[in-house]
């Protein structure tokens, strides 16, 4: 608060030069805690939006192989079997794809592009699953010649 | 870069574009958690959906498709006896047709395509005996006899027992210590297989013995399913008709003469004895025009999902 006593209106002795480099300062240092502050908390909540999001779509794509599987088991001759899922082709701004890992005992992988988050998610499966990646968006499950399904990309 | 205050001699005080920078600052953070928030929102949404790809359904279906056209075949060899093989094949595939069109368009109503069509039918022998106070010898009387030669699959072989009293009493059977056989069916392949019917001298049941893997009892006259394994459709764990016998092989009757009721099958084989047989169905009788098994195509198809196969449609199939 400015001094109103029988000097006042008058600021000789205190220097224009360190009022105002001390103004800024403090001002800058404000404007940047509030960068850094803004900007981890934003990145934390997009990498938590990101790993939510892919574990619902991880889950919803076992859902489908495991579906899949199921009806592959009632089948005998002339079969078909396809199960498709349309999903989003970003979460949360990013890219991503979607993998079959783990050779006989496979289980999903679901991988952001940038940041990058892995995600997976395990389904139970009698009838063989190919080792597939591929980017995400809508996918299908085939059962394919070989007896043994894949995931692929959707056609809508 | 913008003046942050004005001269020394005007302190009117707007120095507030710091201030504003941190309120635009402030401003897009909060855009973005709103769009980062929408996003998971929608991915939520998505995973409450319960999105099904209704692929239990077109199971159900095929087993729906399957139930119905194993009711046609019974229909078609229970209440068109006479006809032939081929009339047969062509009332059942008649009767797909018709079962098709009427699930179709009601399936449709929901998103669905649907469609049932015959694919093949194989051909078998329904051999039975519909009178119920006669026994179970050949109509030349004779009490072992031989049903059906070179089976490859046995179905719906019931027997119902009209009076259990002239099943042979468990005190005198002769595997027990007595001196009589009672009657028996027997599976003959590459092993036997054999089920022994008596009955309790005390309390009057009737005990199906199943050779080598127990018994089950049951009440007097009771309606036994060889194929389902159930007595009076209660089922009897043991009885699982031709276990261990693989196909072809052959079904006998021993001491047919020790039981008294009706009884019909339907054999994978049209290799019989005629001699053993007449066209009345108040004696033994065998038609080699019955349909035994039928194969079906079955489509379930919707937005999400194509689900086809073939199916095997067998009334009352064994494992045999």
């Amino acid at each position: 608060m400015r001094d109103t006593g029988r000097f006042g209106g008058d600021d000789r002795g205190v220097s224009v030069t360190v009022s105002y480099i001390l103004g800024l300062s403090i001002a800058f240092l404000l404007v940047i805690g509030l960068f850094i502050t803004a900007g981890d908390f934003v990145t934390d909540q997009r990498e938590t939006s990101i790993r939510t999001e892919m574990e619902v779509l991880g889950d919803q794509i076992a859902n489908d192989i495991t579906l899949a599987d199921r009806m592959a088991r009632t089948t005998t001759d002339n079969e078909t079997v396809v199960v498709r899922r349309s999903l989003p082709s970003r979460v949360s701004g990013t890219t991503y794809t979607i993998a079959v890992e783990g050779g006989d005992d496979p289980y999903l992988v679901l991988t952001s592009r940038d940041p990058e988050i892995e995600v997976r998610a395990a389904f139970a499966n009698q009838t063989d699953v190919e080792m597939t990646r591929l980017s995400g968006g809508s996918i299908q499950v085939n059962y394919t010649d070989s007896g043994a399904l894949e995931v692929q990309r959707g056609d809508r | 870069m913008a003046n942050l205050s004005r001269p020394r001699f005007d302190r009117s005080d707007d120095r507030a574009q710091i201030m504003l920078v941190a309120g635009f600052v402030l401003a897009v953070t909060f855009i973005a958690l709103a769009v980062m928030l929408n996003s998971v929102i929608y991915t939520e949404n998505l995973a409450t959906r319960g999105e099904d790809a209704h692929g239990s359904e077109a199971i159900a279906y095929r087993a729906d498709a399957v139930a119905g056209t194993e009711q046609l075949i019974e229909h078609v060899n229970e209440n068109q006896t006479g006809e032939s093989f081929d009339n047969h094949v062509a009332n059942l595939t008649n009767s797909i047709d018709s079962m098709d069109n009427g699930s179709a368009p009601i399936l449709a109503t929901g998103g669905t395509r649907t469609r049932i069509s015959l694919m093949s039918v194989r051909r078998g022998t329904h051999i039975g005996q519909f009178n119920a106070s006669r026994n179970f010898t050949d109509i030349d009387a004779d009490r072992n006899w031989v049903l059906a030669n070179s089976i490859e699959g046995t179905r719906a072989f019931r027997i119902n027992i009209t009076d259990s009293t002239e099943l042979v009493d468990d005190d005198v059977v002769s595997f027990l210590g007595g001196s009589i056989d009672p009657f028996t069916v027997r599976a003959v392949g590459s092993s036997d297989w054999a089920v022994r019917i008596y009955e309790d001298d005390t309390t009057a049941d009737v005990i199906v013995d199943i050779e080598g893997a127990g018994e089950c009892v049951a009440d007097p006259d009771p309606e036994i399913d060889l194929t389902a394994g159930t007595i009076d459709g209660e089922p009897c764990g043991p009885l699982a008709f031709g276990s261990g016998v693989s196909a072809p092989y052959a079904l006998n009757y021993e001491h047919a003469d020790k039981i008294q009721g009706n009884f019909s099958v339907v054999v994978e084989t049209t290799s019989f004895d005629g001699g053993n047989y007449d066209a009345d169905e108040d004696t033994p009788f065998a038609d080699d025009e019955a349909i035994y098994a039928a194969t079906i195509h079955v489509l379930h198809e919707s937005a999400d999902h194509i689900y086809a196969t073939d199916a095997r449609a067998i009334p009352g199939e064994n494992d045999a």
